[in-house]
């Protein structure tokens, strides 16, 4: 099976929305949740350096994260449902209407908040890849509609060879051990890792999704 | 944030249907120990009240569910979700005491079939008890995935279980003192057990954090629970104690326990409300 997934530069990322606004766009979603959403990182301090100067060790960085379609997705291993699965052909994380009860399980199980429950029709709803559109050949809308080209979509195992910079996740992002998601990520100079504790994200009533 | 997934219909089910799960062995316990047919036949028709409470439980769970038409495909996931796992021991439970009660209204219900039934039935009743308390254990929640989520709702419903034997015993006429004061001792062993296993748990909060949240910031006001569950628990004890008195009217010693199961079950809803509060994930 080709493990389908995201690259993502975030040494080019300026923040500026265009992939979460185009994927909003492209899947018609309300105001109130988005299946790409952009994290502003943010931390750091002044340091005294005891002779009337002052040293910065302030960052911010944003990441863009969508489904990062792990290799074993929480989502997937909670489901009462089956209503998540893996596709056979290109291990994309894919929702099926007819299974959902629109428990929530998947909301809670997954490490990044990736799926959320649309109390319009009370199911769960999230980033499928564009898998219409990446069945025609075409990358997804957001990869598409980056200005600064800093996204990549495609046979994850690829990606990572063509990016041996690339590490699975920087912060906020869970560590990856426990769903191994398929992302790759290069980080920029500001990055820091999973788990770090020296930043918080700076806009999480942005990146919650409300339903 | 209304994500559809509503805690108060879950703490609900997670008090009543364990505790009506335990309650049902006792009865069912009391059943098999039963020294003569009449005993027998009005275990069989109180049989409906621990179903009832079980039952109202499993309801309550469901009304959190956005589409719950789509409930049936919950049993593709048996073996993988521990939900899935969860709402098919319940189903099973349910269907035999629901059907066994039924079933108990033929004059002449022979005993070859019920006993049998109520070994089979037990043996479900301990296996939804063990789901439940198993249903929480998501790796990527690791305020849920610890050792306190089954020991604290298994505690929880031997205390509240028993208290409600008791009250069930009573309005089937069942008057055993040995076997009253046996659930009073157990119902007093699962408080002080699952008052150290919450005690251990809020120590154990100060380690559980993620990258932008820690678990203890997540219930500040636990302590506060606990002491909520603390005195509730020791009022409803007291009240179990009471109520073993020789010199109660059958109609005191009911409404005793009522307020003693009552009591027991507030205890009970206060952990379980907290217990959804400290949902987090490894994430942020």
């Amino acid at each position: 099976m080709t493990q389908y997934g995201f690259y993502f530069d975030s040494t080019r990322c300026t923040g500026c929305r265009t992939c979460e606004m185009a994927c909003k766009d492209y899947n018609d979603l309300p105001v109130s949740y988005a299946y790409r959403r952009v994290f502003d990182y943010e931390g750091g301090d002044w340091t005294d350096n005891g002779d009337g100067t002052y040293k910065p060790t302030t960052f911010a960085y944003h990441v863009s994260m969508a489904c990062n379609h792990c290799e074993m997705p929480a989502c997937m291993a909670n489901c009462p449902q089956g209503a998540l699965d893996k596709d056979p052909d290109t291990g994309l994380v894919v929702h099926d209407d007819e299974k959902c009860i629109g428990c929530a399980t998947c909301v809670n199980s997954c490490p990044y908040e990736v799926p959320v429950v649309d109390t319009e029709v009370m199911k769960s709803r999230k980033c499928d890849g564009c898998a219409s559109r990446t069945a025609e050949g075409q990358a997804p809308i957001c990869v598409e509609a980056c200005p600064l080209r800093a996204l990549e979509f495609g046979d994850i195992e690829a990606l990572r060879a063509a990016h041996p910079e690339a590490v699975d996740a920087i912060a906020p992002m869970a560590a990856p051990d426990q769903t191994h998601p398929s992302t790759a990520i290069l980080p920029c100079p500001a990055a820091k890792e999973p788990g770090d504790t020296t930043g918080a994200i700076a806009n999480p009533l942005e990146v919650e999704n409300a339903a | 944030m209304s994500s559809g997934f509503d805690p108060v219909s879950l703490a609900v089910f997670t008090t009543l249907a364990p505790a009506g799960a335990v309650a049902f062995l006792v009865l069912a316990l009391a059943r098999l120990a039963a020294p003569d047919h009449a005993d027998a036949v009005r275990i069989d028709r109180v049989i409906a009240l621990p179903f009832a409470t079980a039952l109202l439980g499993f309801i309550a769970s469901a009304t959190h569910l956005g589409t719950p038409a789509n409930a049936l495909h919950v049993f593709s996931g048996v073996g993988t979700s521990p939900l899935s796992n969860e709402v098919l021991a319940a189903v099973i439970f349910l269907f035999l005491v629901g059907a066994y009660w039924m079933c108990a209204f033929k004059i002449n219900f022979p005993d070859g079939i019920a006993d049998p039934w109520l070994v089979v039935a037990s043996l479900a009743a301990v296996a939804f008890i063990a789901c439940t308390s198993l249903a929480y254990a998501a790796r990527t929640v690791p305020t849920w995935d610890t050792v306190f989520t089954p020991v604290n709702l298994i505690l929880a419903a031997l205390m509240a279980g028993t208290l409600l034997a008791l009250l069930f015993l009573a309005v089937a006429r069942i008057e055993r003192p040995l076997l009253n004061r046996a659930l009073m001792t157990l119902s007093l062993v699962a408080l002080v057990f699952g008052l150290g296993s919450l005690l251990l748990q809020q120590a154990d909060l100060a380690t559980i954090g993620n990258n932008e949240t820690t678990a203890l910031s997540l219930v500040p006001h636990y302590p506060l629970v606990i002491a909520a569950f603390a005195l509730l628990g020791v009022g409803a004890e007291g009240l179990g104690i009471f109520s073993l008195r020789r010199s109660l009217a059958r109609r005191g010693r009911i409404v005793v326990r009522v307020a003693a199961s009552l009591l027991a079950v507030a205890a009970v809803l206060a952990v379980r409300t907290a217990f959804y509060n400290l949902h987090m994930t490894v994430g942020f």
